[in-house]
């Protein structure tokens, strides 16, 4: 869906991203996770064609995103700051985006309308910052798109709304198989949702994976051993990532399969095997150290 | 139809007209009550407009929002620049349409019989709304202009009003340096400037058909130039004052420029004729390096300014050569006797019409001693005297105009032209006349020709010509005949010569040959104009 290549974009002759790459397949959510002022916004206005890439590519189905008028009619955008224009109604954004947007559903429009249980009539910039992203993504859905970016619109939403916001992406993407570009500061924001995860550092995006191989490569253990030569063994394999010792219990962060890990430990006979679950943040953590980024380099 | 809608984007339209439409409302309003004062109000309102629907470029917000829309930026553009359009000019048709009912269908079954004479006609109105109309959009499209190149309001509010006044000035400071530094450059007698501000066009004066047509086009160039600006400003420029660096270069120039002409010309106490040149250029340097550096560190904001000395050592290499340029070759030039195809004279002025000029010196003696008087001119640099214009057409299509005081030196190419056009007055053949014009002046105060008429007549002119000829013969001793169109307001007879040439003849007893040319029908058929 969205091939990113080589992208470079300056401000003031300051390079804020500098030959990035970056995949998004169809259908998936796409968690773009990094520090403020890593480029995140940077790199979303780029792929909406508000900026021109100083170098490099965006190809959003094999084509040039920038003054593609074909392509960007198939893009729904949020801002991270809300926007609308000056004292409009949601009726009246929603007039101008259906004389915009070829493929606006009123049908669409009416359905998600009453699930967030919004009117119409009343005015965006009177709408709280929660009701705002609501009334922006009721607006963005209703163009039909195949492909939405959205810049942090769930950061600082209360869990209610963030759920609820879920929801609905979701419902789209799983319907019409939309494709979600999503923006975070924070990583246990997307973590519950996005199948993919993109970080951003040092003006490129770092690590690509995908969820599920990620969750599955790295493991987090709880051993103990009665015989200390087993557990200089076992401490000297190269799988272990890292590694933290309580009394005389090793907690150890390894590479390789949960079953394969459990089979080889377990042949040693520790007095005490655990596995232990690990958040997305701790997975990202590793993967940065192992990249060679210092631990507290690293996000959130 | 399909090509119409795929230019315009009518959501667009009714989006600017339905957040920016109130402009539009209280113009028409305003313009309803303060007639008098439209014009005025048409200037600011014009402005206003282009800020209201171009402000967004200054809203990182708003940019965003009508950059990710899937429609180009040259559409967004053009669109925006239609509603700004519809809403000033609207008002200005409505109110015309008001006004002609007004006096044609209400104010005469209200007012009494002679209410015609100081009211409005449909011409009138015609011609009103049409001025309106013209002047609010050129002042609008500069303002577009205006605000493209900036990056904030208050800038595109100023910027609006000064880019109106910058050709005029540049004009007005160039022809200053010519004259400063070159010999025998033709003072104009100021041209209408008016016209390059509109502002001023807008208030003061009536437009005549070549300035509108002038008009509509320098609105489709305007136009032009801020649609293609636009495409090239990026969405996130920076809060300089000008948002692309090479404008924010051509400022820089101007700037300096402007600056040290005028500040120079303030400075200078003297007489103007005796400033020394090496004086001024070296008020020039030191005025042109302060300011350009100020301006860098207004602009640049403090980074890298000193790098930037290269730029201002080209400003200077360039004003040097145009100053080396204008003090050597441009005052020394004299062309080749070989090269020149016409050579045409005025004592008068420069401006380039046939009745100032004396046209096509034949004469070969003549056109040697013009010449070489022009070499004279150069070497004693004369400033008192009369003028005299030398307007050489060259064998390869250039025109060289050249102006010189001719001191008492150059009395006697004066009488020898004199003489010259003299005789050519005694040898007008009538075959070679085209037309005789008579004109008699009045005995009021300003004098002014109160009586003309034409021989055309093939046998009317036969005997002028004689009576001419006799008349030359008679007062040539005295030399007060002349030929140059200080003829004009005095009783004259001026011959018309088939290639188009006027000669000019007054002098004493100027009624009496007047009196005995005039052909005897039109002794009847007197004009008074």
């Amino acid at each position: 869906m969205i091939e990113v290549r080589g992208l470079k974009k300056s401000f003031e002759k300051l390079y804020v991203l500098d030959g990035l790459d970056m995949n998004v397949n169809k259908g998936s959510i796409y968690g773009l996770v990094g520090p403020n002022g890593a480029g995140k916004t940077t790199l979303i206005k780029n792929m909406v064609g508000i900026y021109k890439p100083d170098a490099g590519q965006i190809k959003i189905n094999g084509e040039d995103v920038y003054e593609n008028v074909d392509i960007k009619q198939r893009i729904a955008y949020m801002p991270d700051e809300n926007t609308s224009f000056k004292n409009y109604s949601i009726k009246d954004m929603a007039k101008f985006y259906k004389g915009i947007y070829i493929n606006w559903s009123s049908e669409k429009y009416e359905k998600v309308k009453a699930v967030l249980g919004l009117d119409e009539k009343i005015k965006i910039d009177k709408l709280s910052k929660g009701m705002k992203k609501q009334a922006m993504f009721l607006l963005l859905l209703s163009t039909m798109p195949e492909l939405m970016l959205l810049d942090e619109p769930v950061d600082g939403l209360d869990p209610m709304v963030r759920k609820k916001i879920w929801n609905i992406i979701i419902e789209d993407v799983v319907e019409r198989e939309m494709t979600v570009v999503i923006s975070s500061h924070n990583l246990r924001e997307l973590e519950d949702f996005c199948d993919t995860i993109g970080i951003m550092k040092g003006k490129k995006i770092v690590i690509e994976k995908e969820l599920d191989e990620l969750r599955s490569v790295i493991t987090k253990i709880q051993v103990a051993f009665d015989n200390e030569a087993s557990r200089e063994e076992l401490l000297a394999k190269d799988y272990i990532l890292a590694k933290e010792t309580k009394g005389n219990m090793d907690i150890l962060i390894v590479r390789g399969s949960q079953d394969e890990i459990r089979n080889e430990i377990e042949a040693t006979k520790p007095k005490l095997f655990d596995i232990m679950p690990l958040t997305l943040e701790e997975i990202f953590i590793y993967e940065m150290e192992e990249a060679g980024y210092e631990k507290n380099e690293l996000i959130v | 139809m399909k090509k119409m809608n795929s230019l315009f984007n009518w959501t667009i339209i009714r989006n600017n007209l339905k957040m920016y439409g109130w402009i539009g409302i209280l113009a028409y309003g305003a313009m309803f009550f303060m007639v008098p004062l439209i014009h005025i109000f048409a200037i600011i309102i014009s402005v206003l407009t282009a800020q209201a629907i171009f402000g967004y470029m200054y809203d990182r917000k708003y940019i965003d929002i009508i950059h990710s829309l899937p429609i180009k930026r040259e559409k967004v553009f053009l669109n925006n620049f239609i509603s700004g359009a519809i809403i000033l000019v609207v008002p200005i048709l409505l109110l015309g349409v008001t006004l002609v009912i007004k006096e044609n269908i209400i104010m005469p079954m209200y007012s009494s019989i002679d209410y015609n004479i100081y009211f409005l006609t449909n011409d009138d109105i015609l011609y009103w709304v049409m001025h309106t109309a013209i002047s609010s959009i050129i002042i609008y499209t500069i303002s577009v202009f205006a605000a493209v190149i900036t990056s904030n309001k208050i800038n595109q509010f100023l910027l609006s009003y000064i880019i109106m006044f910058v050709p005029v000035g540049l004009y007005i400071c160039i022809v200053h340096i010519i004259n400063t530094f070159s010999f025998g450059y033709p003072e104009i007698m100021t041209p209408d400037t008016s016209v390059a501000i509109p502002i001023v066009k807008a208030v003061v004066s009536r437009y005549t058909d070549f300035e509108f047509c002038l008009y509509i086009l320098a609105i489709i160039a305007i136009y032009t130039l801020a649609g293609w600006l636009y495409k090239q400003r990026k969405s996130e420029s920076s809060n300089k004052i000008f948002v692309l660096p090479w404008i924010e270069s051509i400022n820089k120039y101007v700037v300096t420029f402007f600056v040290m002409v005028i500040l120079e010309g303030l400075l200078q106490f003297d007489n103007i004729n005796q400033i020394s040149k090496s004086e001024v250029i070296i008020k020039y340097l030191v005025i042109s390096a302060l300011t350009y550096f100020v301006v860098e560190v207004f602009t640049k904001k403090g980074v890298g300014i000193l790098k930037s000395y290269k730029g201002y050592l080209v400003y200077v290499g360039v004003l040097g050569g145009i100053i080396f340029t204008l003090n050597f070759a441009y005052s020394k030039e004299v062309p080749k006797t070989d090269d020149i195809k016409e050579i045409r004279i005025s004592f008068y002025n420069n401006f380039d019409t046939d009745d100032n000029y004396l046209k096509n010196i034949e004469n070969k003696d003549l056109k040697d001693k013009i010449l070489n008087m022009h070499k004279a001119a150069i070497v004693a640099k004369e400033d008192e005297g009369r003028n005299i214009y030398i307007n050489y057409s060259l064998n390869n299509g250039r025109k060289m105009v050249r102006m010189y005081n001719l001191g008492i030196k150059y009395d006697q190419l004066y009488s020898e032209i004199d003489e010259y056009m003299m005789k050519k007055a005694l040898n007008i053949e009538d075959k070679d006349v085209n037309e005789i014009q008579v004109n008699i002046l009045g005995l009021s105060f300003p004098q002014d020709v109160t009586h003309s008429y034409s021989i055309t007549k093939r046998s009317d002119i036969q005997n002028a010509v004689k009576r001419i000829r006799d008349y030359i013969n008679d007062h040539s001793f005295e030399k007060k005949i002349f030929y140059s169109v200080e003829g004009e307001r005095r009783d004259n007879v001026v011959v018309v010569m088939n290639d188009g040439q006027k000669i000019y003849l007054f002098g004493p007893k100027m009624k009496k040959l007047q009196h005995d040319i005039e052909p005897y029908e039109t002794i009847e058929d007197v004009e008074i104009e």
